[in-house]
């Protein structure tokens, strides 16, 4: 009897102690999540217009997408703290029907009437052009996360800041990778289409050239529409060209490349803007087109994460890399592409500046927006003080590695070695 | 936000988009009523104010408050050479206008906007042309307790008064403005007491394209930037208002392009009520062109024209 009763005793005792455990474990695990408690101080409005129908309705849609992932995400992470309180954020968004004439109103309209505390800007340079001066009357600061062009910040607002690399240093990442050869003989032809764009892109990729000290030999711009390159082709192998930049749209683009590869242009490096980004252009092209190189905003694979941003000694922010991807699948059934990613990290350098401004004063979250420098899934991010443009995030490089597409640049975000010279263009 | 303040928020801003869109009407309201040309480049020549003013800004430093007055002089010589070159062939030296001179003269009004669309699309590349920053006096925008308004705004709305008070003046107590309104009240008759009716229509017309020319200036204003595409929201605004002022009314267009503006607000609140917000946008919109159909079916002088 004793003994049974021992053993019932100790049977208790063990439920009471492994109770007492799982309790206090579950107080603590409470405490930690939870953190302080700050009072709660109510909603951060976040405002924006996206393309919900017409021209860009698909990176419109990706994009508030990525917003709505930003904004579970710090609201599920304690939201923000501001002078003591904690405050979640919350977006209010309209539908601009891709059309710059309905932005400027519908701005104001979030200024006037939803009273929102910061401004995102609408996807593509154009709506962001619509938008900025808006903002700008009303000193509201406005994020740039789909405006690349580097001209929005060349007109003096003082209250626009952009997240993601602007059109000049498209090609900069690509440059530098050269430079890293440490290959005497690189003789690069620049053949871009003649439209703003990629203008500008050609015209930063000229003055990257000239400081990394590579060799220019040839230069073309050719007009919209173009589909032949052959005479194009033959000048530029007669100026005695090894490394081809350039290109434009999909369509030119994959032209561009083929007719190289067709025309037996040896080559040990291939840059093409936007086409080899996606995964038509393997399927068009099939061998030629392994070792070619595309810049990108943001891919699915990058490596970035905390561990990458502690090395370069500055603060990450957000959800990691793999936490991003699970969290858009999750909410929406797809997988983030950059439209997405980059309206996220627009959302998380919002929250961030208006933390470290420690009030929801324009002047003073542009002033803390200036002093940030972060590091997201989509990146690093940090601003030049005095105009807004993006000075930190680098484009990453993409190379067509036997069919596949591997991210090989910068290092913290790589998941490939470069192919260097592309054996099978330079090798044939 | 209570109902109240959306209702007062909305209300403000369309009385004072209501004033821009006043006068962005008067010009129409001359060339229509007084030479019964429909003038389809409404909204092109609407764009060439707002372009002079946003590119002379960008390119050369000319405070908009000077590029207004060039905006002005450019739409006169536009006036001019649309007169010389489109309508004085046409209704020149015709006293009584048909129907079959009034559809030529509507043809080679879409002629003009189409030419000057597709000018203005090629040189802007259709990206938008603003003021940017610039805005009158220190601060860009004021708190009038229950809701920030733009300096520029305001601005809009006190040139606006002061431009349509200007050309009211002009046309009710002058000569000329006597000659104009003498014209459009019989053609014949005017000739006949020695007004030379080529004259003035060719005053009329350069008269109309230079407001609207000017008028450019205030859509800037309100919209801070503009796009080719800005002519196809205005122009036909503009119509549905002259129709409702009544045709060749100054002060009618006037009030009537401020009474679609309120209606723009009200109903706007009303459409958020019962759509969502989202949606209540392009349906207020919709109520200015319910309003034309309704006026054209009962009251068809327009508020402030003469029965016919």
């Amino acid at each position: 009897m004793k003994s049974r009763l021992a053993i019932s005793m100790a049977t208790i005792a063990l439920i009471i102690i492994i109770a007492v455990a799982v309790i206090a474990g579950a107080v603590y695990y409470f405490l930690m999540t939870k953190g302080p408690a700050e009072e709660f101080g109510g909603v951060i409005k976040i405002g924006v217009t996206v393309s919900l129908k017409g021209k860009y309705q698909r990176e419109g849609d990706l994009a508030l997408k990525g917003m709505q992932v930003a904004v579970k995400w710090v609201n599920e992470h304690g939201g923000v703290v501001v002078g003591g309180k904690r405050y979640n954020i919350s977006l209010v968004y309209y539908d601009d029907e891709s059309s710059p004439d309905r932005v400027p109103q519908l701005y104001s309209k979030l200024v006037e009437e939803d009273q929102v505390d910061i401004l995102l800007a609408p996807y593509s340079s154009t709506l962001t052009k619509a938008a900025a001066p808006v903002a700008e009357q009303y000193k509201k600061v406005i994020i740039s996360h789909g405006g690349a062009s580097d001209s929005i910040f060349q007109q003096g607002y003082k209250y626009a800041v952009q997240v993601l690399t602007p059109a000049t240093k498209y090609l900069r990442s690509i440059i530098t990778l050269l430079k890293e050869q440490n290959d005497p003989d690189i003789k690069i032809a620049l053949i871009y289409e003649n439209t703003a764009f990629s203008s500008t892109v050609a015209k930063g990729a000229k003055e990257a050239i000239q400081e990394e000290g590579l060799n220019l030999v040839y230069e073309f711009a050719y007009e919209k529409g173009t589909q032949d390159f052959a005479s194009i082709i033959e000048e530029a192998k007669a100026a005695g060209a090894n490394v081809l930049l350039g290109g434009g749209h999909f369509q030119d683009g994959v032209a561009l490349t083929q007719q190289a590869w067709q025309l037996g242009w040896k080559l040990k490096a291939i840059g093409i803007l936007v086409a080899p980004t996606l995964p038509d252009f393997y399927e068009t092209l099939g061998d030629a087109a392994n070792g070619v190189m595309a810049p990108a905003q943001w891919e699915i694979g990058v490596k970035y994460s905390p561990e990458a941003a502690q090395q370069l000694g500055i603060e990450w922010y957000g959800p990691t890399n793999e936490e991003y991807v699970q969290m858009f699948q999750d909410m929406f059934g797809e997988t983030p592409d950059y439209h997405a990613t980059e309206a996220t990290a627009a959302v998380l350098f919002a929250v961030k500046a208006i933390e470290k401004a420690g009030s929801l004063d324009s002047d003073a979250i542009r002033a803390a927006a200036s002093q940030l420098d972060i590091m997201t899934c989509f990146g690093r991010i940090k601003i030049d003080p005095a105009t807004g443009i993006q000075v930190a995030h680098q484009m990453v490089v993409i190379q067509w590695q036997n069919g596949e597409k591997k991210i090989i640049y910068p290092p913290e975000a790589a998941e490939a070695n470069p192919i260097y010279p592309a054996t099978n263009w330079w090798e044939r | 936000m209570t109902l109240m303040t959306e209702l007062l928020i909305n209300v403000t801003n369309g009385l004072l988009w209501g004033t821009v869109l006043g006068a962005v009407s008067v010009g129409l309201t001359l060339i229509w009523g007084v030479m019964k040309v429909v003038n389809l480049a409404h909204g092109e020549s609407i764009l060439l104010g707002s372009y002079i003013v946003s590119v002379l800004l960008l390119f050369m430093g000319v405070d908009p408050m000077v590029g207004m007055f060039v905006a002005l002089g450019s739409g006169l010589l536009l006036g001019l050479t649309i007169y010389w070159l489109n309508l004085h062939k046409i209704i020149g030296h015709v006293d009584v206008i048909n129907l079959r001179i009034e559809m030529s003269t509507l043809l080679e009004m879409f002629a003009v906007s189409i030419i000057l669309y597709n000018l203005y699309s090629f040189f802007t590349r259709s990206e938008p042309f603003g003021i940017g920053i610039w805005h009158l006096g220190p601060t860009s925008y004021i708190n009038i307790g229950y809701m920030s308004v733009q300096v520029n705004h305001i601005t809009a709305a006190a040139l606006s008064l002061g431009a349509t008070f200007i050309i009211y003046q002009f046309i009710a107590k002058t000569p000329t403005g006597k000659a104009i309104r003498a014209v459009m009240q019989d053609s014949q008759a005017a000739a006949l007491v020695g007004i030379d009716p080529v004259k003035i229509k060719m005053l009329t017309t350069v008269i109309s394209i230079g407001f609207t020319a000017f008028s450019g200036f205030l859509v800037i204003l309100y919209e801070s930037a503009v796009v080719p595409s800005i002519a196809y929201k205005y122009a036909p605004l503009a119509f549905t208002i002259v129709v409702l002022g009544g045709l060749g009314s100054i002060m009618g267009s006037y009030i009537a392009g401020i009474i679609i503006g309120g209606i723009y607000g009200v109903s706007k609140v009303i459409f958020s009520l019962l759509v969502g917000k989202n949606a209540s946008d392009p349906l207020a919109l919709t109520t200015a062109f319910v309003i034309l159909v309704l006026t054209l079916l009962f009251k068809p002088e327009g508020l402030f024209g003469r029965k016919r």
